[in-house]
């Protein structure tokens, strides 16, 4: 026997009560683009009130950035086509920004004639704020965070481009010293202009003399024409003077006049030459510490310090890792022409646990490295370099595991006896909650006898 | 004394929400008469850019319609006015600013009544 379905057609009290019972905000208009009626969950969406909304056109009532230029309402009340989950926003009377998205569709009487349009909304700011949490992440340029430390640096860094100073950059080696330094070269005025990087703990005094400042003809033996230093080269752009930490006493001084006078006199000149440069210095060494030792200049260090970033290690930002792993597989996919997915769990879970001594710079190299062996469409354990694999066998891991059980197993059947089996007792002498010692009992598959301590005599 | 305000509309009413609003009506002021008036399309979507046009145009006073935090914070950083949640026919709107009743007059949008009926029930006062 065919069962037939019933319909019951809806009276209007069952409408009102339906309407009235929903989370999602409902409305209704006439011809005219005035509100007919109002349910509950409007009320508390928009925040305005039954009362006051009836008879009000919708557009003011709903005041969405949409209705002035791409009305879903309107264009279902002129092609007749329903239009379901658009996405925008509506601001209440608190001036505050609401996603919703928005279904419409025409509202008829029982003989089918168009009488207005209904429109509901779903408030979307719960799903939002989730989507902003797990999305939440700084970037510029390459330079990618969820860190609140970094944040705040890079939600600075257009600012610092901006004011055209000069600008310490601290932090230990692989940090993204050079990265913040060009990052902010991008961002200022002077961004068609050149950016050189210049690593001034790697050149002896004269060579980085002669390297920054250029040199004349005749200066030197083999010197046979001018040569344009960095400062000549990087003329309305930006120089970084990396490891300034690591320059003598006596380029201090050379550095220092550069500075103060924008002139610079080229190795064999006798003219000073003017200089337009915004100089970046960068160090991974604390010049605080090392003015107070007196192996920097004071002078220089405030000279150069004016404005400071201080770039953390990665150690202290961990939750970074995630994202820089997929920024740096991205990356290596397009320059090796490579599809590698992502990476899976273990392997993450093996890159969240270790160190980084050489902060961002050792992780894209354990990418790259992985990049190379990794045949899988992920990247795997294996992939990693030997160093942050676990060294232990699944073997060995299991042997130990068996003797840590078997000494726990023992610890706490001693523990009973001496508490004549009396499971809180032992529980206390074990510095552990009773419910935990169950779970230990029956996971180690400890059998105890049928007293348990609270007995006072056996039968 | 000279003042230019600027009315955002929408079909010759005050436009409903001032973030999507595509012409300002711009009224020069003097003595509390107005002597110029010219629509003025806006180029400009985000906030500052937006805010800086206005300020461009020497608009003091911005009497719009519902507005988000974004765009006000913008226009007041300008050092611009903003008379918001204001709502119907341009013409009588313009009428009350000049007269210095649009603000406490009945040009105020749904939800955003006058104070003195925050006392009864449902009652609500925008943020102005």
């Amino acid at each position: 026997m065919s069962r037939k379905t019933q319909h019951y057609p809806l009276s209007t009290d069952m409408t009102k009560v339906i309407l009235e019972s929903i989370s999602d905000g409902v409305f209704t208009v006439d011809h005219q683009w005035r509100i007919t009626s109002f349910n509950r969950a409007a009320e508390k969406i928009t925040g305005i009130t039954r009362k006051e909304a009836i008879g009000k056109f919708c557009c003011e009532v709903f005041r969405s950035n949409m209705c002035e230029t791409d009305c879903a309402l309107r264009r279902t009340m002129q092609q007749g086509v329903s239009y379901v989950d658009t996405a925008t926003y509506i601001v209440n009377s608190e001036k505050k920004s609401i996603p919703v998205t928005v279904c419409t569709s025409l509202l008829k009487d029982e003989n089918g004639k168009v009488i207005g349009g209904v429109e509901t909304f779903r408030d979307m700011s719960l799903i939002e704020e989730l989507r902003r949490e797990l999305d939440s992440r700084y970037q510029m340029g390459d330079i990618v965070s969820k860190s609140q430390s970094m944040g705040k640096i890079i939600q600075l860094l257009p600012k610092i481009a901006e004011s055209d100073s000069t600008v310490l950059i601290q932090g230990e080696t692989g940090t993204g010293k050079e990265l913040i330094a060009r990052a902010i070269h991008d961002s200022s005025n002077r961004q068609k202009k050149p950016f050189i990087a210049i690593n001034c703990g790697a050149l002896p005094d004269t060579l980085l003399e002669s390297e920054l400042f250029g040199y004349k003809a005749g200066a030197f033996t083999n010197a046979t024409k001018d040569k344009p230093g960095h400062f000549a080269l990087a003329e309305g752009g930006t120089i970084l003077l990396d490891e300034i930490g690591d320059v003598s006493a006596a380029f201090q001084v050379r550095l220092l006049r550069v500075l103060q006078e924008r002139t610079f006199t080229p190795l064999g000149g006798t003219k000073p030459v003017k200089t337009n440069v915004r100089v970046i210095t960068a160090s991974n060494k604390d010049l605080e510490s090392l003015v107070q030792k007196g192996t920097f200049r004071m002078d220089l260090f405030y000279r150069i310090n004016v404005i400071r970033i201080d770039l953390p290690p990665l150690r202290d930002r961990k939750n970074d890792i995630p994202i820089l792993v997929n920024h740096f597989i991205n990356k290596l996919n397009k320059l090796k022409n490579k599809s590698i997915s992502g990476i899976s769990p273990t392997a993450l879970d093996i890159l969240m646990s270790h160190d980084y001594p050489g902060n961002i710079r050792e992780l894209e190299n354990i990418i790259e490295h992985a990049f190379i062996l990794c045949q899988e469409n992920q990247i795997e354990p294996h992939c990693l370099p030997d160093n942050l694999r676990p060294h232990l066998s699944e073997q060995k891991k299991n042997i130990i595991n068996a003797r840590l059980k078997s000494v726990e197993a023992q610890t706490i059947i001693d523990a009973l006896k001496r508490n004549q089996y009396n499971r809180l007792a032992a529980a206390r002498e074990l510095g552990i909650h009773k419910s935990t010692l169950f779970r230990k009992i029956k996971q180690l598959g400890i059998e105890l006898p049928r007293i348990d301590g609270r007995t006072k005599t056996a039968k | 004394m000279a003042h230019t305000i600027a009315f955002a509309v929408w079909r010759d009413r005050i436009s409903p929400l001032f973030d999507s609003s595509q012409v300002v009506l711009v009224l020069d002021v003097e003595n509390g008469i107005e002597i110029n008036r010219q629509h003025v399309t806006l180029k400009m979507q985000e906030p500052s850019s937006r805010a800086g046009e206005l300020a461009e145009r020497g608009v003091q006073v911005l009497v719009c319609g519902a507005i988000s935090l974004a765009f006000a914070s913008a226009i007041e950083s300008m050092g611009i006015n903003i008379i918001p949640f204001v709502a119907g026919d341009i013409n009588p709107v313009i009428r009350s600013f000049l007269n210095g009743t649009v603000q406490n007059s009945d040009f105020r949008m749904p939800g955003c009544r006058r104070k003195r009926h925050r006392r009864f029930r449902g009652g609500r006062n925008c943020a102005i």
